[in-house]
């Protein structure tokens, strides 16, 4: 294997790789057994043939791309061990030539990451408030959900639930013919069409009415737009929700758990500061996070950059939903690909700039995650799912699903660990990393770190618009398996 | 008979490249060819030398093309045994 090396681009090393016959050899053994079964020779069965046979038979170029990607990736492999390389993620690889078989790789190298004085930041989190009202509103929300629904002699008010025998005709065509729905009228309600609810309302039991309403021009079928429709309502039963007193009976309907109204009443006030905390908790990590990015400097190869930026825009493309493609995604928006790019680039560079920020405080913390801990966050997502705890736990069972858990943990920890750091409970001493580990980058690339001054202001700038908590690569899996609790 | 015209080509199947390995070959050889032709003839081709010629003789079948009947060709074949250790490299190919 001949490897001859380029320092291309900052942070971006260009391997350019030739295989001798030695390298490729055991591939095309292994090319020949795969493809011995579906090759017919004339005068052997399949499989039989002897090797040369084969070998002149299939043509040399069909071995080597038989197993070309196994190939090439292990022996870029082998080659980037050989160049003792700090690489991040995967390079780019580019075929050059079959015979003899040469491959150029260009390879992004670990980032240069200084997360500046983060140490001196100090923040503290907001105080946590419930107040009398928000308990109330919960009460009321029970209240309304417990209440059933008792028939009432009066008309028709919104808020009811009323009976209805409902038949609409378009042009004379019955597109309605529904015998006793119920129906929820009120003055926003937009079913059927915008304005039925309003006709109800004043109707007596047993009331008959007819009246003409126009499609909305939104409507779904949108040839029956602006068309009048004529309704005859009739209205078979109204009933009103019968809000219960708020006593010990109304507690323990609500939860066993709750014997009278006070402690329902508590009990509710301890969910919502819970949920508060929780919610503070949250906030305030991530602004301590955006905080700490805004201070660091953070320079990557432009391999990784342009990837990110592919990453984002393959994420708004899928968020549209699975029929988007591409092309269509960008006829929609009116824009070219370069614009799009353009135009997420600084997310990008803002979402790259948090996920390397944690890495390095997760490295600068010595903050690891066991399998043990895999294990246990695995084992209360099972819980929390319930039923299908089984499922789960088969789900999350392989390598890749335990590494994604194992990142969203990760980032909880360094969060954790950065809120502490910024409220000023850093802790003993010892726990700062040693300045060799810090200055691991000034010595293994003193070069290159002098050019990143010039970048980083820009990075600096645009990184202060944060979105997601602990965005890490797209393919880390923190937002698709959106189920990790906090 | 001279020899290039007793030998046509050797036959590589399966069944030749087994025997091949017990030091016997297989030709396709002419039609004319007697096993004395035959035995001259891959002597002085190959360089090696002959201790048994065994002979078959294939009728060529009818194959049919639509409403045609066409023949295949006869074919004669032979199998040549060296003498014991001798091979023909251009044959076995490696």
């Amino acid at each position: 294997m001949k490897i001859t090396r380029e320092d291309s681009a900052t942070l971006e090393v260009t391997l350019n790789v030739e295989l001798e016959p030695d390298d490729i050899e055991p591939y095309l053994d292994r090319s020949i057994r795969r493809l011995a079964n579906r090759v017919q020779i004339p005068g052997f069965r399949k499989g039989k043939a002897p090797r040369y046979l084969m070998e002149n038979y299939i043509g040399r170029e069909a071995l080597v791309r038989e197993s070309l990607d196994t190939m090439l990736q292990e022996s870029l492999d082998k080659a980037l061990k050989a160049e003792d390389l700090e690489v991040f993620g995967e390079p780019d690889l580019e075929m050059v030539e079959v015979d003899p078989l040469s491959f150029k790789a260009v390879v992004p190298l670990e980032p240069i990451v200084d997360l500046g004085d983060f140490r001196s930041i100090r923040m503290e989190p907001e105080p946590i408030e419930v107040t009398e009202e928000q308990v109330n509103e919960v009460i009321e929300r029970l209240r309304y959900d417990a209440a059933p629904w008792e028939p009432v002699e009066r008309s028709v008010k919104f808020g009811d639930q009323v009976t209805l025998d409902v038949d609409g005709f378009i042009d004379g065509e019955q597109v309605a013919d529904d015998r006793g729905v119920d129906f929820i009228p009120s003055q926003d309600n937009p079913n059927p069409f915008p304005g039925f609810s309003v006709h109800l309302e004043g109707m007596a039991r047993d009331e008959s009415k007819e009246f003409t309403l126009p499609v909305p021009e939104d409507f779904r079928d949108d040839t029956m737009a602006g068309i009048e429709c004529r309704f005859y309502v009739k209205v078979l039963e109204i009933k009103e929700k019968a809000l219960p007193e708020l006593d010990d009976e109304f507690a323990k309907g609500v939860g066993d758990e709750y014997e009278t109204f006070e402690a329902l009443r508590a009990g509710i006030l301890e969910n919502l500061i819970e949920q508060t905390q929780n919610v503070t908790k949250v906030t305030f990590q991530e602004k301590s996070l955006t905080e700490v990015v805004k201070g660091a400097s953070v320079q990557v190869s432009d391999l990784t950059a342009n990837r990110e930026i592919d990453h984002l825009i393959e994420d708004h493309v899928s968020q549209e939903g699975r029929q988007v493609d591409m092309d269509t995604y960008l006829r929609n928006a009116g824009k070219s690909l370069e614009e799009l790019r353009d135009e997420v680039r600084s997310d990008a560079q803002d979402r790259m700039a948090r996920y390397l920020v944690i890495r390095k405080l997760a490295k600068d913390e010595n903050i690891e995650v066991s399998p043990d801990e895999i294990d246990a966050e695995v084992e209360n997502l099972a819980v929390s799912a319930g039923g299908s705890a089984d499922s789960i736990r088969r789900a999350f069972s392989t390598e890749r699903a335990r590494s994604s858990i194992g990142s969203a943990v990760l980032n909880r920890k360094v969060l954790d660990r950065l809120a502490e750091i910024v409220q000023g409970d850093v802790g003993a001493d010892d726990e700062k990393p040693s300045p060799e580990e810090a200055g691991d980058f000034a010595e293994d690339a003193p070069v290159s770190a002098v050019e990143v001054d010039s970048e980083e202001s820009e990075i600096d700038s645009e990184a202060s618009t944060p979105q997601v908590v602990g965005s890490g690569q797209p393919d880390e899996a923190q937002s698709d398996r959106g189920g990790t609790p906090q | 008979m001279e020899p290039h015209e007793a030998i046509i080509q050797p036959m590589i199947t399966e069944k030749s490249t087994v025997l091949q390995e017990r030091g016997k070959y297989v030709f396709q050889v002419a039609l004319k060819a007697n096993k004395v032709d035959i035995k001259r003839a891959v002597e002085s081709t190959f360089g090696v030398t002959v201790v048994d010629v065994n002979t078959t003789s294939f009728h060529g079948k009818g194959k049919r093309y639509g409403p045609r009947i066409k023949k295949m060709p006869d074919i004669k074949k032979a199998v040549v045994t060296l003498r014991r250790g001798e091979r023909i490299q251009i044959i076995e190919g490696v």
